[in-house]
This record gives structure tokens, C-alpha cells and sequence, in this order.
């Protein structure tokens, strides 16, 4: 085995040479007693298992559990159906019953026909000389 | 909480009623796993704040999205790590770059006795370093090495083979190998 086949099997297996298959973990230790460079990366790379196991403490996470809980009862997504009919039925109520008096109206209210009434009609004339306006009746 | 001989909910039955909006169900699922899920965004963020948000925002989001969940279809811890991965991958992208971690980390371990302070440097260093590599080597290794998944469970978060996951674990390894023995002979030159 030389470095490069020790470095590819520590990137595969770590560095716990009781984890390699039994035939590569005796060449690994063949090379590991002629080779520094090979010493020093297994003992790097068995540092970084060990930081990787003790890793950190898992975080006291009941605050943010109780934050998670609480941001979803006021968020709006978790609102179920019955809250917004409760809060939209008074506008939508409001527009009803204003269509329904448009409707009332307009069914009651009597309508004349658009016929010209011609007993007066007022005639507006602009006098552009003397700036004078002159109504006059033409019936 | 559970009592003796009462068997607890499973994570499905527990989803099935969060789909058809169970308050109580969503709690559940909350104290089960926020710790994980926090633990699984603080190492790939490295900021306690930002993992605290996104831990928030992903059960949040497994609340709006539980009408697409199905079970059987993917592990629901699967699923909500995939969740919990994609806003990690959002806040990079928006935060790619600010460096706060480092500065926070420095400011601790100033405070620190000197027998913790090798090792507390170590634990910095190689946060710093594991910051530094690609995202999907960051998750793969997160998961496999510190949050002991297995690589077929790895593979269904990233979207991957084993074969993938195996291969993000052996760089990322290196990667981090090299850096730290680097970082070695700068402090001893």
C-alpha cells in the first residue's frame, strides 16, 4: 500500500482502522510504521472523528418550541375555514344588502321616456364682442 | 407526553392528522423533532440565530405543505430534513457573503480556561473548515458523521445514491483533512 491507496481508504472507512476490511487495515499499518506522512493524516483524520462524535450538546430547544407552536397560532396559514367565513361575513353581508336596495330601487322607481319637451327651451348665446352672456327663450 | 403500556403515535399517524389540520398533532411532532432538526441546521449554518429561524420556518412550512406529504411515499424525518435543507440552501444564497460565525466563535472562547481552549480552537477550526466546503459534502457529512443516518437515508435528503453519499463523504473528508493539516503547519512554522 503506498500514501495515495491510504489516504483513498481513509476517506472511505475514517479513521478507526478497526472499521477497514482486516487485509487493508494490516497493509495500513505496514505503511503507518515507514511513513510520516501517513502517520500524521490518520492522526488528523482521528482527531476530526473524534470532534465529529462529541460533536455539540444538543441545545435545550423548549423556548423554540413553544415559539414554533405559538408563531403557528397566530399565523394565518393554520387558520381553518370557519375563522374566515367569521371574519368576512360582515362585509360581504354589507355589499348584499346594499345590491339587494340598488335592486329595490330600481325595480320601484317609475322611469320617463327621453322625449323632447319643447314648450321652453333656453338658448345660451356668448356675445365674444362685449363678453356678455344672453339667455333667451324661444318659446 | 406518553404513559406506560400506551404505545406513542407514530410520526405517519401523527402527519395524517396534522393534514387534516390537528393542532395537537403539529405540538407532537414539534417536541419530537425540533431538537434534531436544530441540531441538523446549527452544523450546517454554524450560526445559532439563523438555526433557530430556519428550525422555526420548517415546521412551519411541514404545516402548509402537509396536504402533498403521503405516507409510505418518503420517511417523514426525510421529509423534513429535505425542508429543512432547501431554506438552509436559501439562507447561503442570500448570506453568501456575510462571515458572522467565525467573529461569534473568537468572542467565546476568549472567555475561555486554557485546558478547553485547544480543544475549543480545534471545534472552531473545523467549523470554519466545514463551512468552507461544497453544501451537499457539508449535509452528507453531517448527517452520516454527526447525526448518524444511515448513507441510504442521506441519499433520500440530497436526492442521491449511496453510492453518491459515500463518495460527498470520502471528498468532503479530504477536504477537511488537508485544511486542518494545513492549518497545523501555519500554527507550528
Amino acid at each position: 500500500m503506498n500514501e495515495q491507496q491510504f489516504e483513498d481508504l481513509l476517506d472511505r472507512y475514517g479513521g478507526d482502522l478497526t472499521q477497514w476490511p482486516d487485509d487493508q487495515a494490516q497493509a495500513a499499518e505496514n505503511l503507518l510504521a515507514e511513513s510520516p506522512t501517513a502517520v500524521e493524516s490518520l492522526r488528523m483524520q482521528v482527531l476530526m472523528d473524534q470532534q465529529f462524535a462529541m460533536a455539540d450538546k444538543p441545545a435545550d430547544t423548549f423556548g423554540l418550541e413553544r415559539r414554533i407552536i405559538e408563531k403557528l397560532r397566530h399565523s394565518s396559514a393554520h387558520r381553518p375555514l370557519s375563522s374566515w367565513v367569521q371574519i368576512s361575513w360582515r362585509p360581504a353581508l354589507a355589499a348584499a344588502c346594499s345590491l339587494a336596495f340598488g335592486l329595490y330601487l330600481g325595480a320601484t322607481t317609475q322611469t320617463y321616456p327621453l322625449e323632447l319637451e319643447d314648450d321652453v327651451a333656453a338658448v345660451m348665446f356668448y356675445d365674444y364682442e362685449t363678453g356678455e352672456i344672453e339667455l333667451s327663450d324661444e318659446s | 407526553m406518553t404513559f406506560v403500556g400506551m404505545k406513542a403515535e407514530s410520526d405517519d399517524d401523527l402527519m395524517l392528522r396534522v393534514k387534516r389540520r390537528d393542532e395537537s398533532a403539529f405540538e407532537a411532532l414539534v417536541h419530537r423533532h425540533t431538537q434534531s432538526i436544530h441540531a441538523f441546521v446549527y452544523r450546517l449554518t454554524g450560526d445559532r440565530s439563523d438555526a433557530e429561524d430556519i428550525t422555526q420556518e420548517t415546521f412551519l412550512r411541514m404545516w402548509q405543505r402537509a396536504s402533498k406529504w403521503a405516507p409510505g411515499s418518503v420517511k417523514f424525518t426525510t421529509w423534513l430534513h429535505q425542508i429543512a435543507r432547501n431554506l438552509c440552501i436559501d439562507e447561503f444564497r442570500r448570506a453568501r457573503s456575510k462571515k458572522r460565525t467565525v467573529a461569534n466563535d473568537d468572542q467565546l472562547v476568549s472567555d475561555m480556561p486554557l485546558d478547553e481552549l485547544e480543544q475549543s480552537g480545534r471545534t472552531i477550526a473545523m467549523r470554519q473548515e466545514l463551512s468552507r466546503l461544497p453544501e451537499r459534502q457539508r449535509t452528507a457529512l453531517v448527517l452520516c458523521q454527526v447525526q448518524g443516518w444511515s448513507q441510504r437515508e442521506a441519499a433520500s435528503v440530497i436526492g442521491t445514491t449511496s453510492d453518491g453519499i459515500q463518495a460527498l463523504i470520502g471528498r468532503a473528508r479530504r477536504t477537511l483533512r488537508h485544511a486542518m493539516l494545513k492549518r497545523n503547519e501555519r500554527t507550528t512554522i
